[in-house]
């Protein structure tokens, strides 16, 4: 034992313990230098000078610097203002304002400074519903610096397998589940097949959340050679695996699932067309005539197709069976075989029906992700839960005609504004037309409106192109929106802030 | 001149963070009537809830702030706001307005005068105030000589009954000693008994820390008792560690050093209401390490006229006793940028320091100073900074600096401001390409 630690033994178990003679070393003992003394101060003035003692000689250790490969990143930085744009950024903590940054970095080929990385990595990990989103810009902006820094540090794992770089077989041995999910999502991009092998090889192993959670990743590049994997798929154990592999294979136009289920379909639903009126005679509008199926056999619940709805469910038995099957059969689909487009379909529901056809083709259509389809409902206009996910599927040339036609015909319900705002970014054209329609609402409604412009103002701030700014003040005279002024600052805080963005980048 | 005021510089000066977030709020030109700035002034108007806006304003060459509104904080989130945007770069240069004029010529003049009343005073009014003050002096001198006795029966007491009872006597047993050496007027005292109690509680090998702790409190204690016998330095450095104020006079007849000092880093604490900045200064001829101390008590804003990452030519003074620390006493406006450390060159250069400053201050805790060419390195869950002939020093792991640091020098040579008591150390600042960057952590702001 050295010499510090005999004297913290004595001062642990105390003096009064019996003391004893304290030990020489290098005249620490005897510094009290005629000063009365006791066990007690030895011991204290010995530990204070030892402790001394230890400060003053400390000599530097030695460490080998392991010869690395050090990431290299040649994109220039960013400026300074830039950068100063990303700190406020990251203060506000808003995902989608990141995302504006680090897409605008990305494509004016510059990178974050070094100094940056830690925050902006932990800004994309830390948050659980943002780091989904985040994910990929993130990994590209930081570039080869960062991804470096992710695999040092355990709390950036996640952005890990968003490196091209990286070998997926290695992270499908002994990565994470996001991790891997990542890593088989990227290779089914380049080589669908191999990653479908690659799933298959060890996929009756996997536990059961996570089966469903790789085979999500098969939507992307799904082609009919997934076939024969995704029907064996339906057989599996877990529920929610066969639910997915029963979606994805309503994706494969052609495939057996498909024909099965439209041979279960077709003598349910019945089309005629509209006739024109003839001279006395009315016309008829067309109908759709809907039997409900008869039973739900084997064959059926081997498809996926589940018997029983759920406890409080707003639909029998077998309303339940034919909602599950057209949800899994492509829209387009009726086009064709009705000869009809799908707002001529979607006008032709038979009232009683009106909300289950409805609510089964919007699912078709989302999972089918069919634009033509999208667009009926949109243009539709009845509000349903599922609009706000359709219009995203509309390509944003097409989006955006949708939007205005539909703002200028005046036909759109404040929610329906919502959800256009919330579809993605918008154009000016829009935009003015949006201008115009809130002030005249905010004229009328007066504090009414409050509420509203509440929920719309943050999500038009994100949306609209950031040079209509002006345009925005001139058209808005801010003692309209005086109930709702918090919000109306905001919103020009985070519209100058994505114009500065586009400036500092263009 | 380079522009000295960084958004990192402004939110440090905002008195707590909810006036730095309340100021990030009025960092938007948008809210400001009028807004300008010139070489020596930036000022603005911006709309409050008064039907009259506020007019702020900011004297760069003092970074004093005055605005017109009621807010006791001072800064207030008017000054913030305002020098948020001219960090930013936004705001033009301008003509003074007259109430600008005016405040700075007002200001000049009061220091002006101030200046011929420290002059003016007769000598035998100076001796009459110098007695005095000695003789409170002294009366305190004799408190704290008390209280530190009281101290050196205690920790006996603890080594009579044993060390190994102490954690189970808890924080308060600790507290309430530290809080007796408050009321005898010895709060550096204070600070060492809090460390001992810490000690306590500090996992393995607890027992030989607070040994140590004690040890050095006790040593402290008889040097307390002894303070007429023990030379001029090491008596003025056993008056600075017990907490005592230095004299007035006595800085003021300090000598003065002039040196272009590297601004390497700057730390702040907060201990209840009391704020405690430490800016840590090394100069570029003499490389002299020098700790400027600020102190404001709630909601007062530091004093933030020495900016980090700068070369900051002044005439400094140091405390007696061979003391780190120092005040500044005159300084030019012409602040440079920190491009270049010029500091020690290996780790065993800054050991060998950090021995010889001990042999003086036998209590001195850290010391920070710049170190060049050196590479910060993570290594299987442990930080070090290595230098070139591959002496190490470990770095604590904290928070985000050391991942900076890392990201910045991704494997080449840079130069760190570094904090250290010779066995750890702890990065400050880091300058690689002709760039610093300030490694401390803001308040956070969003809290």
């Amino acid at each position: 034992m050295n010499y510090l630690g005999q004297l913290t033994t004595r001062a642990l178990l105390g003096t009064s313990r019996g003391a004893g003679e304290l030990p020489s070393h290098f005249g620490l003992a005897e510094l009290a230098g005629g000063v009365p003394t006791s066990p007690e101060a030895e011991i204290l003035r010995a530990a204070g000078a030892y402790c001394l003692y230890e400060r003053a000689g400390r000599l530097a250790l030695r460490k080998e610097i392991a010869a690395i490969a050090w990431p290299d990143d040649t994109r220039p930085q960013c400026s300074k203002r830039a950068s100063a744009i990303l700190d406020r950024v990251l203060t506000i903590n808003d995902a989608e304002m990141l995302i504006e940054w680090l897409k605008a970095c990305v494509r004016a080929g510059r990178r974050p400074p070094a100094s940056i990385l830690p925050a902006l990595l932990d800004a994309a990990t830390r948050r659980i519903e943002s780091r989904a989103i985040l994910r990929s810009p993130t990994a590209t902006a930081v570039g080869p610096t960062g991804l470096w820094l992710c695999r040092l540090n355990p709390d950036w794992s996640a952005l890990v397998a968003e490196d091209a770089s990286v070998d997926v077989q290695q992270v499908w041995q002994t990565g994470n589940k996001p991790e891997r999910v990542a890593a088989l999502s990227r290779l089914r991009m380049s080589n669908p097949a191999a990653a479908r092998e690659l799933l298959n090889s060890t996929f009756a192993t996997e536990p059961a959340a996570d089966r469903a959670a790789f085979l999500d990743s098969l939507a992307v590049g799904l082609s009919s050679s997934d076939e024969a994997f995704l029907e064996t798929a339906l057989s599996d154990r877990s529920k929610e695996v066969r639910t997915g592999a029963s979606k994805l294979l309503s994706r494969l136009a052609g495939s057996a699932f498909v024909s099965r289920m439209i041979a279960r379909v077709t003598p349910l639903l019945t089309f005629a067309p509209a006739e024109p009126g003839k001279f006395l005679r009315k016309g008829k509008p067309a109908q759709l005539s809907i039997e409900l199926p008869a039973a739900c056999d084997e064959s059926m619940k081997r498809d996926g197709i589940e018997a029983k709805p759920n406890v409080g469910a707003r639909y029998g038995e077998r309303q339940y069976w034919l909602l599950q099957m057209l949800s899994l059969i492509a829209p387009m689909h009726w086009s064709k075989a009705f000869a009809a487009t799908p707002m001529q379909l979607l006008v032709a529901i038979p009232d009683d029906y009106t909300d289950l056809i409805q609510m089964a083709w919007s699912n078709a259509t989302f999972n089918t992700c069919d634009p033509d389809w999208a667009e009926a409902f949109v243009r539709l206009g009845k509000h349903s839960r599922m609009n706000e996910h359709l219009i995203k599927l509309l390509p944003d040339g097409r989006r955006l005609e949708v939007i205005y036609d539909l703002i200028s015909a005046d036909g759109a319900t404040s929610e329906s504004i919502l959800e256009f705002v919330a579809s993605g970014p918008l154009d000016v054209r829009s935009t003015r037309l949006l201008i115009k329609r809130i002030a005249e609402r905010a004229r009328g409604l007066k504090a009414n409106y409050n509420h509203e412009l509440a929920a719309l103002l943050p999500r038009l701030a994100l949306a609209a192109p950031p040079e209509v700014l002006s345009e925005f003040e001139s058209a808005w005279p801010i003692e309209l929106f005086e109930s709702a002024k918090k919000a109306y600052e905001q919103f020009f805080i985070t519209l100058t802030l994505r114009q500065n963005i586009q400036k500092e980048f263009a | 001149m380079e522009k000295s005021w960084t958004r990192e510089r402004v939110l440090q000066v905002a008195p707590d963070p909810a006036s730095a977030k309340a100021g990030e709020g009025l960092a938007n030109a948008r809210k400001w009537a009028l807004i300008g700035c010139d070489e020596s002034a930036v000022w603005g108007e911006c709309q409050g809830s008064g039907a009259k806006p506020y007019q702020v304003q900011v004297d760069l060459s003092t970074s004093s702030f005055k605005c017109s509104c009621p807010s006791r904080k001072f800064p207030c989130k008017h000054g913030i706001g305002l020098m948020l945007i001219y960090a930013a770069g936004e705001v033009a240069d301008g003509q003074q307005p007259a109430w600008v004029k005016q405040w700075l010529d007002s200001r000049a003049e009061r220091e002006a005068k101030k200046a011929e009343k420290a002059v003016d005073v007769s000598p035998e009014k100076q001796a009459e105030r110098a007695e005095a003050q000695d003789d409170r002096r002294a009366k305190r001198l004799e408190t704290v000589t008390q209280g530190m006795d009281d101290l050196r029966v205690w920790l006996e007491d603890l080594v009579r009954t044993g060390l190994a009872a102490a954690p189970s006597r808890g924080f308060r047993f600790f507290e309430e000693r530290a809080k007796r050496l408050i009321d005898v007027q010895a709060p550096g005292a204070a600070r060492l008994v809090r460390e001992m109690g810490s000690a306590a509680s500090s996992g393995d090998g607890w027992q030989t820390r607070m040994l140590e702790s004690a040890g050095l409190i006790y040593l402290l204690a008889e040097a307390t008792a002894r303070l007429d016998d023990l030379p001029d330095d090491l008596r003025q450095d056993v008056l600075v560690t017990l907490g005592i104020p230095t004299p007035k006079e006595a800085i003021d007849a300090a000598p003065v050093v002039h040196d272009i000092w590297q601004v390497i880093g700057r730390e702040m604490d907060v201990e209840a209401n009391l704020k405690t900045q430490r800016t840590y200064l090394f100069g570029v001829t003499t490389q002299r390490p020098a700790l400027l101390l600020d102190f404001a008590y709630g909601n007062a804003g530091l004093d933030v006229a020495v900016p980090v990452g700068t070369l900051f030519p002044a005439d400094i003074a140091f405390y007696p006793g061979r003391s780190l620390r120092a005040v500044v006493r005159s300084s030019t406006q012409d602040v440079a940028p920190l491009t270049l450390m010029q500091g020690l060159s290996s780790i065993p250069v800054i050991l060998d320091l950090h021995a010889n400053l001990l042999g003086e201050r036998p209590w001195l805790d850290w010391l920070a100073v710049p170190l060049t060419n050196v590479r910060p390195t993570f290594d299987d869950g442990h930080w070090w900074i290595v230098d070139n002939e591959g002496n190490a020093l470990p770095l604590s792991a904290n928070g985000r600096s050391n991942w900076m640091a890392l990201a910045i020098s991704v494997g080449h040579a840079v130069s760190v401001g570094v904090k250290t008591d010779g066995k750890t150390a702890r990065l400050l600042s880091i300058v690689d390409d002709g760039v610093f960057t300030d490694l401390v952590a803001p308040k956070d702001v969003a809290a």
